[in-house]
């Protein structure tokens, strides 16, 4: 069994390998930097404890995917009524600034990023993992706790919605052309 | 979609990473916490091993000192009862019972160095009410300062959130306020400000409670509480006097 500090050594070891692309995914799918910045730590946090209780890891990514996306989904299912006042004074000031802040880059991503975060959860957590974050049916089923046959069905439809918001905004034109 | 679009859809897709920023200073941060979270977790570790030796030793003493106080009042021929009551908090609704570490505490006081001036409820009708998580979020023009209160289970008892919203303009916020309004399941008013509960419904039900003042805006937010106690947890936020 390994002592305290060897666990604690491995944590820190693993934040410097997977603490960016933690934090990304958190970020697609709240919107969120500080709560991202503040979930990343305690995906960190849990790995510790798991460890700490005498439990093993193999694959530190799916299982530091699987805590995030839990920590992350559990935040959403609590926090984001609290954000409903706050989403009050914020609309028109801050909402698109936000995303504009957190997308660097062409008009493209943030449609993409914008229409992301307006699907239902199971659909963005289910096309971050597969089609941004590319992990396989099977990592993917793991990470969600789903069935293969879940995560496929669920991504068709999640994409299909995602792609019919980006054609009804016309992001791309009928000749297949992007617009930008 | 055309084939051609599909690809360009997912080639969007899998770039989004790229177009997503942590800065290495900001990451850096979040390290430098994380490490100091690692060893404060091992620090209740060891406390507790030293609580697992030394209660029995302290029950003994206490037990020692009952049985002398007992033999004292004997002696003396003075009833216990008339050697005082026990501490009874002070608008007896248990305003003693939210407690806040030493670290929450100092970073209150670091929000209110920056001109926050923090205003949390004193009162939980749950014993041993805990915040936790006390942080400011800088958001755009609107700084926040948000709270989880937990039980001794570490389960969520309410959330709080207070914003400075002096900068918000007053036809907006108007505006907002009379859409609070219409939505609100219940008015009332309290030390001069109004108080909107609105529930929202689902398996489980939410209770919120909205208090604005010309500076700040409150929020809590429950599962586990009722609608009374909600709004008395509303009620001993202390708004007198706020700036």
């Amino acid at each position: 069994m390994p002592s305290e500090d060897t666990v604690q050594k491995y944590i820190i070891e693993w934040y410097d390998m997977y603490s960016m692309a933690i934090y990304k995914y958190i970020v697609k799918m709240l919107n969120d930097v500080q709560q991202a910045e503040d979930i990343t730590q305690e995906t960190f946090i849990r790995a510790y404890k798991y460890m700490k209780n005498e439990r093993s890891v193999n694959n530190p990514k799916t299982f530091l995917y699987r805590t995030a996306h839990n920590l992350t989904v559990d935040h959403i299912r609590k926090h984001s009524p609290i954000q409903l006042f706050k989403d009050v004074f914020f609309e028109r000031e801050d909402s698109r600034a936000s995303i504009e802040l957190i997308v660097e880059g062409r008009e493209e991503s943030e449609h993409v990023f914008e229409d992301l975060l307006s699907l239902k959860t199971t659909y963005r957590q289910v096309i971050i993992l597969r089609k941004v974050e590319g992990f396989s049916i099977k990592e993917t089923a793991s990470i969600l706790r789903w069935s293969e046959s879940k995560v496929k069905s669920t991504l068709f439809r999640g994409l299909g919605k995602l792609e019919s918001r980006l054609s009804e905004e016309g992001v791309y034109d009928k000749t297949g052309r992007k617009e930008f | 979609m055309t084939k051609q679009e599909e690809r360009n859809f997912e080639h969007t897709l899998g770039n989004l990473n790229t177009k997503i920023g942590w800065s290495e200073d900001r990451q850096q941060q979040v390290r430098r916490r994380l490490a100091a979270q690692l060893n404060d977790t091992n620090s209740p570790e060891k406390a507790s091993r030293i609580r697992r030796y030394m209660a029995p030793v302290l029950a003994f003493i206490m037990l020692l000192a009952v049985t002398g106080v007992f033999f004292l009042s004997e002696v003396t021929d003075q009833p216990i009862a008339e050697q005082g009551t026990p501490k009874q908090s002070a608008d007896n609704r248990g305003t003693d019972q939210i407690q806040i570490s030493e670290a929450e505490q100092t970073a209150i006081e670091e929000i209110e160095a920056g001109g926050f001036e923090v205003r949390l409820p004193t009162y939980s009708p749950i014993e041993q009410t805990e915040a936790v998580n006390i942080r400011q979020r800088p958001t755009g023009n609107v700084p926040h300062v948000s709270v989880q209160y937990i039980n001794k289970y570490k389960e969520d008892v309410f959330t709080f959130q207070q914003e400075k919203i002096s900068k918000v303009s007053e036809t907006y916020r108007k505006e907002r306020l009379s859409q609070m309004e219409a939505d609100s399941d219940r008015q009332l008013e309290w030390d001069d400000y109004p108080i909107y509960y609105t529930k929202k419904g689902g398996t489980k039900t939410l209770k919120m409670v909205n208090i604005v003042t010309p500076q700040y805006a409150f929020t809590l937010a429950s599962y586990r509480l009722t609608a009374e106690e909600i709004i008395e947890v509303a009620k001993s936020i202390p708004l007198a006097d706020l700036n």
